[in-house]
């Protein structure tokens, strides 16, 4: 019988391995994303705990502090009322909301406390964002993913718990539907 | 008779091809572990995750339903109505916030130990 000596050649298997490697290369980043974001998403997005503190603390500006004042106060001093015309961005993605005290809302201790508190339109496209704090700019992107209401506003807050940072937000009526301007200017 | 096939693989080739397949193996037996691992850690995450929700939610309708007055909460009513009763826990614990006389917070001490913490707001 005739001897088989057929095979691949060097340069073959050199190919299939590069392709191999490269394919492996596409593939791996990936996966590690969506592991990346499914643990944020379990752990540190939107966790029962945070979201019951954000609706007590909406319940305290809808009867004590009307939620709409930051945005007048920003519209009237900080862009003196006027809204976006297109193609600029004067009026800011999100306003941090104070206690009335002059500094942010806060709440708790080391243990667990609320460190910031913010609100924001769906219209907010917060590029703004994406240099500053890139862990809360993830949040807000997959924020914006998830809202699909255009006339909606929410309200977001930054919670510590033992040093572990988490993100938290629920959706709320617009503060004043009859304003012109929206947080985020109107893109 | 058929003729005896003479061919076969060299020990080169063997010994090649069981490093192959070893490391092959480790690999796999690493994702099996890892799988396992993830497994038994999600499952006792997701219990702890389902207990704390649900607590969240009984102390919170309980305050909504039941108690509604701020000043009638204590440490005992709430405890002796709700530990035991409804879920297990070692005791709940009410108290004003510091920051903002308009809330208050209540931490719910786990079975195991865990703090949870409750804000609502009185007005």
């Amino acid at each position: 019988m005739k001897k088989n000596n057929k095979g691949f050649f060097l340069a073959e298997t050199i190919v299939m391995i590069a392709l191999v490697t490269t394919v492996m290369a596409f593939v791996y980043p990936n996966i590690t994303k969506l592991y990346e974001n499914f643990v944020n998403k379990a752990l540190y997005y939107d966790q029962t705990e945070d979201i019951y503190t954000l609706k007590a603390v909406y319940q305290y500006f809808l009867n004590d502090t009307p939620i709409d004042t930051p945005i007048i106060n920003y519209l009237t001093t900080g862009n003196e009322g006027e809204c976006d015309q297109p193609g600029e961005k004067k009026i800011p993605d999100l306003i941090q909301l104070s206690d009335g005290k002059g500094h942010g809302f806060v709440l708790g201790d080391e243990n667990y406390k609320l460190e910031a508190l913010y609100i924001t339109s769906y219209m907010s496209d917060f590029k703004d964002y994406s240099t500053s704090d890139y862990e809360f700019y993830r949040y807000l992107r997959r924020m914006k993913k998830i809202t699909y209401d255009t006339s909606s506003y929410r309200l977001i807050g930054k919670f510590t718990k033992k040093g572990v940072t988490s993100y938290a937000s629920i959706k709320i009526d617009n503060p004043n539907p009859n304003r012109n301007c929206n947080l985020g200017g109107d893109q | 008779m058929k003729k005896l096939n003479n061919k076969g693989v060299t020990l080169i080739e063997l010994i090649v091809s069981f490093i192959l397949v070893a490391v092959a193996v480790i690999y796999f037996y690493q994702t099996l572990y890892t799988v396992k691992k993830l497994y038994s850690k999600s499952q006792k995450e997701t219990q702890e995750f389902v207990d704390k929700t649900y607590a969240l939610r009984i102390v919170d309708a309980y305050i909504d339903d039941e108690a509604k007055v701020y000043d009638s909460l204590t440490n005992n009513t709430l405890t002796e109505n709700i530990c035991g009763k409804y879920f297990e826990c070692d005791n709940i614990k009410i108290e004003d916030n510091e920051d903002n006389n308009k809330m208050y917070k209540v931490t719910i001490t786990m079975e195991n130990g865990e703090e949870v913490v409750l804000y609502k707001y009185h007005g």
